[in-house]
């Protein structure tokens, strides 16, 4: 009873197949990390509707390639176990050296500096002028030109400090200079968008 | 067995089932398009429902069953392509962001809520009232404006921050 459970008489599967399509699964799986990191979007917690059905499409659309479309329990359970696998070594390779984060899971990036815009890395980004703006408005900021900051964090969401909260006593005493770990990108920054006349 | 893992489709077979995941994407854009459902924040269980079986009930229809490798690779390409270029259009166009995500709507300013606006978005009273309890406001007293964000939200902008008093017009927004 148990053992018809598990594998079905109808379609046995060679122990070879089940192998190839968890291979088949990481070829996958590298492919669409990949994939994302070069065509993908940043903004991940900003999604907007057509982005979550591509996602939908996307995990249909490579179905079949990782299971071969057989429907077989041990096939199934293959490549899901690849791909969480897959996973954990990942955020194990992260972990160990931190230096590989900012290549596969990208680095916090300034929109907004001082109430400027920087319009070469919203293009890169991705990130429209209404995005920001609503982005801007949802932590109570009028608009970009309020803010001291704004960034797009790696989890895809953008954090806006207000013009004034800089001016705190408790956020810098000294005067507008950034938070720690954006100072040298933004040095970087101003530089490229100087060259691009902005 | 590599033979095995890298198999791949015809090249017709490649052809046609990009054609039919480009299809399938564009039919799915416009579908939501025509739906009205853009506001992801205030999406229901069902509605998400409905997007997870959208996917599922287009899956044959893109990858014309083909088991194989190459096939998945090229739809996922596909796809992924085709929601790059439309965010590219996206962040470039702002008629584009209107048609396709719509745009942000002013819900109250100076203290007056703007019913006729409220009325035609579907904004009840308690959602307005909710919105400012969650950003600490207990009336309109205090809040400079409302807005109705394309994701659903809504921003709570108050009249404190000395700057805000200077600025009168905003970015992006129509003002009634």
């Amino acid at each position: 009873m148990t053992a018809t459970l598990i594998v079905p008489a109808v379609a046995m599967v060679s122990a070879h197949r089940v192998g190839v399509q968890s291979i088949k699964t990481l070829v996958i799986g590298v492919l669409l990390v990949v994939g994302f990191r070069v065509l993908g979007k940043r903004e991940a917690a900003q999604l907007n509707v057509y982005d979550l059905v591509m996602l939908m499409a996307l995990a249909n659309a490579v179905q079949n390639a990782m299971t071969a479309g057989l429907g077989d329990l041990r096939v199934g359970l293959a490549s899901a176990g690849t791909l969480l696998v897959a996973a954990w070594a990942l955020t194990r390779v992260i972990v160990r050296r931190p230096a590989l984060e900012s290549r596969i899971v990208g680095a916090p990036v300034l929109l907004v500096y001082n109430g400027r815009v920087l319009q070469v890395r919203m293009r890169r980004n991705l990130v429209s002028s209404s995005e920001l703006d609503e982005a801007c408005r949802q932590h109570g900021v009028a608009s970009p030109a309020d803010c001291a900051l704004a960034v797009l964090e790696v989890d895809g969401s953008i954090s806006v400090i207000p013009a004034d909260a800089v001016a705190h006593p408790s956020a810098d005493p000294g005067g507008t200079a950034p938070p720690a770990g954006l100072r040298r990108r933004l040095r970087r920054t101003t530089r490229r968008e100087h060259r691009h006349g902005h | 067995m590599l033979h095995q893992v890298f198999d791949h489709p015809s090249w017709h077979g490649a052809g046609v089932i990009a054609l039919k995941t480009l299809a399938v994407y564009a039919f799915l854009v416009l579908g939501l398009r025509l739906l009205g459902k853009r506001e992801l924040g205030q999406m229901s269980l069902y509605d998400v429902v409905l997007i997870i079986i959208l996917g599922n009930a287009v899956q044959n229809a893109m990858i014309n069953s083909d088991n194989t490798l190459g096939g998945g690779v090229v739809a996922a390409a596909v796809l992924l392509a085709a929601n790059r270029v439309l965010n590219e259009v996206l962040s470039r166009s702002n008629r584009a962001q209107r048609l396709l995500v719509g745009e942000p709507v002013l819900i109250a300013t100076d203290g007056k809520v703007l019913v006729e606006q409220m009325r035609r978005e579907g904004i009840t009273p308690e959602q307005l009232d909710a919105a400012l309890r969650e950003h600490g406001f207990e009336s309109l007293d205090g809040v400079h404006s409302v807005i109705l964000e394309v994701d659903g939200s809504m921003s709570v902008i108050p009249r404190q921050a000395p700057i805000l008093r200077t600025r009168r017009h905003y970015r992006g927004l129509r003002l009634p």
